[in-house]
């Protein structure tokens, strides 16, 4: 058990857990950055497997994410503080908005900084799309596998497991093509 | 617990669980109580399904319940994916799973893709946001800021820029 490694997987998940506005998604794009491009714990191809599993898996995504990468990197251990530390922020932020909402709401307009950051946290995931269509869809076929699979839930909004598990299968099918 | 433990698919998926258990089984919330603690938890940064158990918990039984509840809806998929990648040391290297990882990539990627073209018709609703946001996305791409930094930078631009209302009330006023 490495603590150096444990105690930066807590603090990289708590400031992902902190600035994820937009939710699950919000995180994810932050994740990527943070675990891909800041510490390389993991290339680009193992980070959407990894989301991947954590999307066919019961449970909030990003907390998924959170434990499978600190599971993949230090353990138990690892999966335990990467998951806290994600969590807690969550306490932070509803601790301190009840606190805010009391004192504040009267004087300033709360609603407005939050409106801009549920803009701003656009930056993070539409990145997070383009760096992840960049490392998964290499030829032409991939690309209209995600344009049938894009269209799809653009108009049918099947639950998105289910996405998931027959593109798994549609994967298996085109194997040496993708 | 029992929550998480079917709530597949992710937040959004454990939502009309919560609601199902909390409002209609065991009738110690209202539906409006519910929904208000959605939408307070969806303005906060953080999982849905987190931020609303917080919410909820807090307001029926204070911290301590916020922290069960809380507890409630993480610690079953952390035993499930030490249990799969555990499965997936194991089984990882068969042609047939990696296969099935190379179709799912896609589904996330496109899931992703979406997941931001419904959050800019939400709340996208002028072109000088659109325009920084555009801007914040090439500058970080080519220059490779880290994302955080450049989300509170583009957050601190839309922030501080006038904003024109909304596209269609331009139009009009041009008329």
């Amino acid at each position: 058990m490495n603590l150096k490694i444990l105690f930066s997987l807590f603090a990289s998940f708590f400031k992902i857990g902190f600035f994820a506005f937009g939710g699950g998604y919000g995180a994810l794009s932050m994740i990527q950055d943070e675990v891909v491009n800041v510490h390389k714990w993991m290339n680009a191809q193992q980070f959407l497997d990894l989301l991947s599993i954590s999307q066919m898996t019961p449970g909030p995504i990003a907390i998924n994410a959170a434990t499978y990468i600190g599971c993949r990197i230090s353990g138990v251990w690892g999966a335990f503080f990467a998951t806290v530390g994600v969590v807690l922020p969550s306490f932070v932020w509803v601790l301190l908005f009840l606190k805010l909402l009391n004192l504040a709401s009267k004087k300033m307009d709360t609603s407005r900084i939050f409106d801009t950051l549920k803009i701003a946290i656009l930056v993070p995931i539409s990145l997070a799309g383009v760096n992840l269509s960049l490392s998964s869809v290499k030829n032409i076929i991939a690309l209209i596998f995600g344009a049938v699979a894009f269209l799809i839930l653009r108009f049918k909004r099947i639950p998105l497991f289910w996405l998931v598990i027959i593109s798994g299968f549609a994967g298996i099918i085109l194997g040496k093509y993708l | 617990m029992k929550i998480s433990a079917i709530g597949f698919g992710g937040g959004y998926g454990i939502l009309p669980l919560m609601r199902e258990e909390l409002v209609e089984k065991r009738k110690i919330m209202s539906t409006s109580d519910f929904y208000h603690a959605i939408a307070q938890a969806q303005s906060l940064p953080g999982p849905i399904a987190v931020n609303t158990s917080i919410f909820v918990g807090l307001k029926l039984f204070g911290i301590l319940g916020a922290v069960i509840l809380t507890f409630g809806v993480v610690v079953p998929p952390f035993f499930a994916i030490l249990i799969i990648a555990n499965l997936i040391d194991r089984f990882g290297n068969l042609e047939v799973f990696r296969n099935f990882l190379k179709g799912a990539r896609i589904a996330i990627v496109v899931i992703i893709i979406d997941f931001a073209v419904r959050l800019s018709r939400r709340n996208l609703r002028d072109i000088s946001s659109a325009v920084i946001i555009f801007i914040g996305v090439l500058l970080t791409f080519f220059l490779k800021i880290p994302v955080i930094l450049a989300f509170l930078i583009t957050a601190f631009f839309i922030y501080i820029v006038p904003h024109k209302k909304d596209i269609k009330s331009i139009r009009i006023d041009e008329k």
